[in-house]
């Protein structure tokens, strides 16, 4: 039987166990399919529930985030998102034509402050950096280039699978390459 | 994501099924505008079906508490899954935020 997930966008290229491509726009409509991609790799990878959303977390933070923030024009522009798996982990490359982001040199948001004053800006990429085991940034001609990787973790009960399991880490946050947030007295 | 309406008590209930993500939270958002508009100031959120929320998410539910603050209605949210709760937690929101366990809590406590 034909689940939703098989149902999937022509523009979503299943190349191989795992390795999937993803080709989208600057618009906040793509990122059903976006959604839809990571539910089939959940699925076939037997990926446990907690482990695909915090994928999702992470992809959906970084992806809104050059959507909302990466272009200057009204144009379209290609985002492109591949997965693939290297031995216990997936390594997420996100490529965009937007201007320079580096994720990792953004202003943590003060978490600390009391509700009156909390916003909310700051608080996907503060995700995105917390759930991912590690991101790199590079920029490449006109290209911002980002590198999530990702342990998997496997759902014991439904995984297809007897790969490897690799227990769940505790603690954050898990970058070691955090920029350190400025503080400003003044604000 | 579904929403489910219900009023007991003089408290709207919004029961949320699905995610809660870039793409729906507009929907719980205008839903809650709405009955302040109506007059409600005591609103419980249960996120017993709720599988996904990302920061979009989270600003509709701080926008509300906001809101309500003002107003003098009150917020609580309820049966939150471990995933949806952690979210909560990484973003300090545990802090200002009534997260109860169950449903009946959040009845009671209001």
């Amino acid at each position: 039987m034909k689940t939703a997930a098989d149902r999937i966008d022509s523009n979503i290229l299943m190349k191989h166990e795992g390795n999937i491509s993803i080709e989208l726009k600057n618009r906040l409509d793509d990122l059903k399919k976006l959604n839809q991609a990571l539910e089939k790799l959940a699925d076939k990878l037997g990926l446990a529930p907690k482990c695909k959303c915090e994928t999702n977390l992470v992809l959906e933070e970084l992806f809104t985030n050059i959507i909302n923030h990466g272009f200057t024009d009204n144009s379209d522009h290609d985002i492109d998102i591949s997965v693939r798996i290297e031995g216990d982990e997936l390594i997420i490359r996100i490529q965009d034509d937007g201007v320079p982001f580096n994720p990792m040199e953004a202003q943590e948001p003060d978490l600390s402050r009391p509700i009156d004053k909390r916003e909310i800006g700051g608080l996907g990429i503060y995700f995105a950096l917390h759930f991912a085991d590690n991101i790199d940034y590079k920029r490449q001609g006109n290209k911002n280039i980002l590198t999530i990787r990702k342990a998997i973790n496997r759902d014991l009960e439904t995984s297809p699978q007897s790969l490897p399991v690799r227990p769940v880490e505790k603690g954050a946050p898990r970058l070691k390459h955090r920029k350190k947030r400025t503080t400003d007295g003044n604000k | 994501m579904e929403i489910n309406e219900d009023k007991r008590n003089n408290i709207d209930i919004f029961s949320l099924k699905g995610r809660l993500d870039s793409n729906t939270s507009s929907n719980l958002e205008t839903k809650i505008v709405d009955a302040m508009a109506n007059g409600s100031k005591n609103i419980v959120i249960n996120f017993e079906q709720l599988d996904y929320i990302s920061s979009a998410g989270l600003r509709v539910i701080l926008k509300a508490t906001k809101d309500l603050k003002r107003t003098d209605g009150k917020i609580m949210l309820c049966a939150m899954q471990d995933y949806v709760k952690e979210v909560f937690e990484i973003a300090g929101f545990d802090t200002f935020l009534p997260i109860v366990p169950t449903m009946n809590e959040a009845m009671e406590k209001i």
